[in-house]
């Protein structure tokens, strides 16, 4: 057909010369990998470690490469950067555009999930949507530092400014806290405008949110404004993580005090961490839509807890305060010509088809035994983790899964001969899925399943238990909620009542 | 007639500055001012009616540089680049002063002053340049030197181990040497040698000061060989050149070539901190730890230049004067000494003395059991087995019942039990089993414990008891962790010297795991409990680790509670990891944590890649319907395109996907997107094993066409590379996958055979072994149609 009309552009001849450079630089540095062994042992003699530089192999920092060095980070004082910008107003554009098209109006707040990996691998993508969601930009300095932030006019802009409530990451806040200084003076202007409430959403919430608070009498002007919220100074996550895997939660608005719990300190520009549940669980009522940026597949929502803990989590606390339809979205910028918004269902999807029932990354992950295994288990839990925050996890995703690795013989075998705590781990994961009405299978399947989780137990208690006098957990699943622990009841106290005066 | 001296940065030139002039005022009769920039806004009616003003300062105040322009001065003497557009003096005279200011030193300053006094028209003598070191020796108490064999010839220490100092010269010129004698009497307190070095620190294009590198060449290096055994840096941003005049700042934190320098010197670099922002009270108090620019400038700028263990040593503060004064934080100085002793020790000590203890990740909440030994990419157990065996070849004592492969190691681990209580372990198992490689008892325990800072154990006490009442079963269940027989059980497998553990619980105690035990959960800022303490403690005071290893990306320690960074001796990673050199495996694509492990828990971080990566490539046969579909549309065959339709219906619903339009044609666009998003993905080809990457070329190519599959801001996609060189709109093949093009292919199927097309020519490459530098066009010009008349045959 057509096919012969291939003919080499002799014009672009060079740049394929340079991709396929690029190609070789590449697959030099992966065998010069070799070397991470003398890295470790230049370590051991107590010498010099010769750094290197760190980020995203998919985003063409080849660099990075060959590892065996002590790696370091980026300079955070060029963040965003002027490309990473331009990414930031689009995706910007294409958030709101998601939320445009199913509900025929802009988003009010968009909630974002907000880690260092922003700055540290993206160039401040996310950042950068960010005040570009309030309607204002960075200044740069000519050496490419940020030097501060500039409002873009209503009639540049052409829509209203949209309100963003942040929850950081404790890494970012220690450091990366430009981020917060950011956010924070782009917050401050942009309240500080004679605009109409349609038109700036973020000034609208902060005079509701100033009236609201003061009738509390439980905070001013700065919980009004504070956009960044995160875990009490020197601690790290959101706490869902420990619920969910401790099965320590009863019902969504559970876990959503805990969110709370583990979210309500400001970081501003003044603040470093003071608490104000109020001011938070104000700032969640309005919210529309909870993001975050995929930047890379060199991680995976199932990859850490922190994942569903931190996303799946605001999502949970926002829909048990308002009991409304929330959206729920990765901003895809893993190629930053082609920039995406995908709905978090179809997000646990991508990864479930691509990894969790791809056999040839089950094959591959298995050649590694034991230490596989774990890698099954713990994306597993995490899918469960997804399920439990958004109940977004298809029921045929848990009957694939089910199938998969604990109904299938022969890789329950392999679990048997390589990790059985690993198998235990994923059906015991599945039954408490399937009894918390996450699930819903045929009664069929979830008897095999039983079947087959009492088995395992049986090969535990069998192999594992016996020269020892105490006795064992094994696989009890012990639901136990806030009020039936009278230290965490008292530590929720706060939470509880500022859930109650708000809601 | 009125003299005005600004000086900021410090101030530091401001006492030896108002000494000098009041002399000269004698003598000469004039009004004078010598202020910091911080408060130079209190004086803008002197400025104003000033006849000169001299300025060394990065930024005026606007009343301050409003005063200067509209004011009296006939001259102006603007030493930096910021506030040069004040001044008014000719070049020969901007150029004398700043050599004199400069150079400095008593008298230089003298004659700045005379100088001035000159141009305004007074009639003195400026004195000629008195040359003054711009590095050099200088110990506290034994004065300069300039040269390093000079020294150690006047030094009493001279026979024990070296440790260099490097800081600002004009700390040593303007006596700010407190800070530096804490730290020397701390080192030389612990049996050590000091060589205080001071630098310029930067070429001066002018005066032809020496940089660090020229400094540590000139005083650390004799014969070509390091002198010291460490070093201590105390200077602010890179410490090796970076070329001060690249325009954009981030293309400045590359590898410098000044590195081969500090390899040649070979030995650790640490990044003492010391705040320019904040005294030692303020950031004892300061829950952040160091100020962000303190961060910035002296610990992630000097992390690029492989600088490690960024301990708070100094804060300063505003004298009434307007000098900035340094002020040591001696403990932190002591503790550094410590730290400082053990990298010598391990430095010092042949192979087979070497004590190494290896930690391993072990997430409780993951299931304890079913993850031992993980971390993000890394097959743990196998890397760490192979590591054995390679100590093993450079003559470490590892005993002699090494496991042969990661799946022996891990079957060690899990039939002794050498692990944490958990689920399916009790601590009777544990012990019964012989995964105690020893106990911890109450007293030695709590010798430890009253070490703690008194904040600590009290914290530690109301999170999780007295540690004598949780040895003794005095406290609820859920409070005592590896407790047996009264004492604290330390679980792992000994290898002659190398000692191997899973990270102990940090925030859940016993073998429960629910709601009631996981006391994280009601409290994120919880201590750890006592037996984590009681491991870690262990491995350096009883099994006197020479380096502990955490390895595998990702544990609990550098989370620990505590400042976010510049720690202190109240923060749980800095107590836990006591004196002992750290290192850390981590893996390269994960900058975010790593950075924390780095600066909270003063690890020196050896990363590895992330595994090989390879196209997802699922959901085969909806794809192929998806691309007969196309074909068949716009072939024109209704019929068929219906009949396709309808399979591709019925697969679609077999497969779970997700269907939410009416229209056939949005249906199968619906389809089309989440298909491509799924094969689109780049997933991990297993797990890499540290020090083993891929060698099979089909591996690697796939791999390397995997990573470069996108655009990103450093590279174009090399599918759109190839897509274009043969005339496709790659654009339009990624927006629109579900059309047909001018080959007769799906734009989807196009793009999969873009990929296949420059896996197989990487893989051509890498098999005739070609010189990167070599490739032409014709080169690659005959192997792009070869190999594309391959693809297409498929």
């Amino acid at each position: 057909m057509l096919r012969t009309s291939l003919k080499p552009r002799v014009e672009k001849v060079d740049e394929l010369v340079k991709v396929f450079k690029v190609a070789l630089e590449v697959a030099k540095r992966v065998k010069d990998c070799k070397c991470e062994l003398d890295g470790l042992l230049a370590g051991f003699n107590g010498a010099y470690i010769e750094p290197g530089p760190s980020g995203a192999l998919t985003r063409g920092k080849i660099d990075v490469l060959p590892t065996g060095r002590n790696f370091y980070a980026v300079n955070p004082m060029a963040i965003p950067t002027p490309a990473a910008w331009k990414v930031g107003i689009e995706t910007a554009e294409k958030l709101i555009r998601h939320y445009l098209e199913r509900h025929g109006r802009y988003p009010e707040t968009v909630g974002q999930v907000l880690w260092s990996i922003d700055g540290y691998k993206a160039d401040g993508e996310q950042l950068a949507q960010i005040l570009y969601l309030f309607g204002t930009r960075p200044v740069w300095a000519s050496d490419g530092s940020v030097r501060g932030i500039e409002v873009i006019p209503l009639k540049e802009l052409g829509r209203p400014r949209i309100d963003v409530v942040v929850r950081i990451s404790g890494i970012l806040r220690d450091t990366l806290p430009n981020y917060i200084y950011l956010i924070d003076d782009a917050v401050s202007k942009v309240v500080a405008l004679d605009e109409p409430p349609e038109m700036n959403f973020v000034r609208k919430h902060y005079l509701e949110r100033l009236e609201e608070l003061k009738k509390l009498g439980v905070g001013r002007e700065e919980e009004a404004r504070c956009r960044v919220w995160c875990s009490p100074p020197g601690t790290y996550g959101t706490g869902v993580n420990y619920a969910v895997e401790a099965s320590a939660w009863r019902s969504g608005e559970d876990l959503a005090k805990v969110w709370v719990q583990w979210s309500c300190y400001m970081y501003t520009r003044n603040s470093f961490g003071k608490p104000s549940p109020e001011a938070l669980i104000m700032s969640l009522k309005t919210v529309d839509l909870v993001t975050r940026n995929h930047i890379s597949d060199e991680h995976d929502p199932f990859n850490c807890c922190c994942y569903f803990a931190y996303h799946g989590g605001f999502y949970n606390t926002v829909k048990n305060l308002t009991g409304r339809e929330v959206e729920v979205v990765v901003v895809d910028t893993r190629d930053v010509s082609f920039t995406d918004v995908r709905t978090i269902k179809n997000e646990i999807e991508r990864i479930v088809r691509a990894k969790l029932l791809n056999p040839a990354w089950i094959e591959r992950m298995k050649r590694h035994g034991y230490r596989g295994a774990s890698e099954f288990s713990r994306k597993i839990l995490h899918l469960y983790g997804w399920s439990a925050t958004t109940n977004m996890v298809a029921d045929w995703v848990f009957d694939e899964i089910a199938k998969t690795y604990v109904l299938d013989d022969e890789m329950r075998q392999w679990f048997e001969q390589n990790n059985i705590w690993a198998l235990e781990e994923i059906a015991r994961r599945l039954i408490e899925a399937a009894e918390r009405g996450l699930w819903k299978t045929s009664a069929e399947l979830l008897k095999r399943l039983k079947e087959a989780y009492a088995e395992i137990e049986g090969v535990l208690e069998e192999t594992m238990v016996g020269v020892g006098e105490s006795e064992i957990q094994g696989g009890t699943i012990r639901l136990i909620s806030p009020d039936e622990v009278e230290v965490w009841k008292k530590k929720l106290s706060e939470v509880e009542r500022a859930w109650k005066r708000v809601k | 007639m009125r003299l005005t001296f600004i000086i900021g940065y410090g101030g530091f030139t401001i006492g030896v500055l108002s000494k000098l002039l009041a002399e000269k005022a004698r003598d000469f009769g004039f009004e004078y001012i010598v202020v910091s920039d911080k408060v130079c806004s209190e004086h803008v009616d002197f400025i104003r009616r000033s006849d000169a003003v001299f300025i060394y300062s990065n930024e005026l105040p606007e009343d301050v540089e409003d005063a200067i322009k509209k004011g009296n001065a006939k001259l102006v003497i603007a030493l930096s680049d910021s506030c040069s557009h004040l001044t008014k003096a000719s070049p020969v005279v901007v150029s004398k002063a700043w050599t004199f200011y400069k150079t400095g030193g008593e008298e230089n300053l003298r004659a700045l002053i005379h100088l001035i006094l000159r141009e305004v028209g007074l009639s003195v003598e400026v004195p000629e340049l008195k040359e003054v070191p711009w590095h050099g020796i200088l110990h506290p108490d034994l004065g300069f030197f300039n040269s390093t064999r000079e020294y150690l010839k006047a030094y009493p220490y001279a026979d024990r181990p070296l440790v260099g100092l490097l800081f600002y010269r004009n700390q040593a010129i303007y006596g700010q040497l407190g800070y530096i004698r804490a730290l020397v009497m701390a080192l030389e307190g612990e049996g050590l040698g000091v060589v205080p070095v001071f630098t310029y620190g930067f070429k001066d294009a002018l005066l032809n000061t020496p940089t660090a590198e020229d400094t540590i060449r000139e005083f650390f290096l004799i014969d070509g060989k390091s002198v010291v055994d460490i070093v201590i840096n105390l200077t602010s941003f890179f410490l090796l050149d970076h070329g001060r005049r690249v325009k954009n700042s981030s293309e400045r934190f590359k590898v410098a070539s000044g590195v081969q320098l500090l390899k040649k010197l070979g030995v650790p670099i640490i990044s003492a901190v010391v705040s320019f922002h904040q005294s030692v009270e303020e950031w004892l108090r300061d829950e952040r730890g160091v100020d962000y620019l303190t961060q910035v400038y002296r610990i992630i700028m000097p992390e690029v230049d492989g600088l490690i263990e960024p301990i708070f040593v100094a804060g300063s503060k505003v004298s009434p004067d307007g000098v900035r004064v340094y002020e040591a934080f001696e403990e932190h100085a002591k503790y550094l000494a410590r730290r400082i002793k053990r990298w010598i020790k391990l430095r010092r000590k042949r192979p087979e003395e070497r004590r190494i203890a290896i930690i391993l990740i072990n997430p409780p909440c993951k299931g304890l059991e079913a993850s031992l030994a993980v971390g993000l990419g890394l097959d743990v157990p196998e890397s760490v087995t192979r590591l054995l065996h390679r100590l093993k070849e450079l003559g470490y004592n590892v005993g002699d019942r090494l496991p042969k492969d990661g799946k022996e190691f891990v079957r060690m681990f899990m039939e002794r039990k050498a692990i944490s209580e958990f689920r399916w372990t009790s601590v009777d198992d544990i012990v019964r089993s012989g995964g105690a490689v020893a106990f911890v008892d109450a007293d030695t325990y709590m010798r430890w414990f009253e070490e703690l800072p008194s904040n600590v154990k009290e914290k530690m006490i109301a999170d999780w008891g007295h540690p004598l009442d949780v040895l003794s079963g005095r406290v609820s269940r859920e409070l005592v962790g590896m407790v047996y027989g009264g004492k604290f059980v330390i679980p792992g497998i000994l290898f002659g010297n190398v000692f191997i553990t899973p990270q102990p619980k940090y925030g859940c105690a016993g073998p429960v795991c629910d709601g009631r035990v996981c006391r994280i959960l009601h409290d994120p800022s919880i201590a750890p409990p006592h037996q984590w303490l009681a491991v870690y403690r262990w491995i350096t005071r009883v099994f006197k680790a020479d380096l502990v290893i955490h390895f595998g990306t990702h544990g609990a320690l550098e989370f620990r509670p505590g400042k976010g960074v510049g720690l202190s001796p109240s923060c749980w990673p800095e107590i836990s990891i006591d004196d002992v050199p750290h290192l850390y495996v981590y893996v390269v694509s994960n900058p975010m944590e790593g950075v924390i492990a780095k600066r909270r828990s003063y690890a020196v971080l050896v990363d590895h890649m992330y595994p090989p990566m390879c196209k997802a490539d699922a959901l085969d046969e909806i794809d192929t319907l998806l691309n007969q579909y196309t074909h068949a549309k716009q072939l024109g065959e209704t019929t068929r395109a219906q009949v396709i339709y309808e399979k591709l219906l019925k697969v679609a619903r077999e497969n779970n996907i997700p269907l939410t339009e009416d229209e056939p044609d949005k249906t199968v666009e619906e389809i089309h997107r989440y298909v491509s998003a799924v094969r689109n993905t780049q997933i991990e080809a297993g797990l890499h094993v540290f020090g083993h990457p891929p060698e099979d070329p089909d591996v690697l190519a796939e791999h390397v066409a995997t990573i470069m599959a996108f655009d990103s801001y450093n590279c174009p996609s090399i599918r759109r590379v190839l897509a274009e060189v043969l005339g496709l709109n790659y654009d339009d093949l990624r927006r629109n996958s579900d059309r047909l093009n001018q080959l007769g292919l799906t734009n989807g199927e196009t793009l999969d055979l873009l990929h296949r097309l420059a896996v197989r020519m990487i893989k051509r490459l890498l098999v005739t072994d070609i010189n990167p530098q070599r490739l032409t066009s014709d080169v690659i010009l005959k192997i792009l149609k070869e190999e594309l008349e391959e693809v297409l045959k498929c």
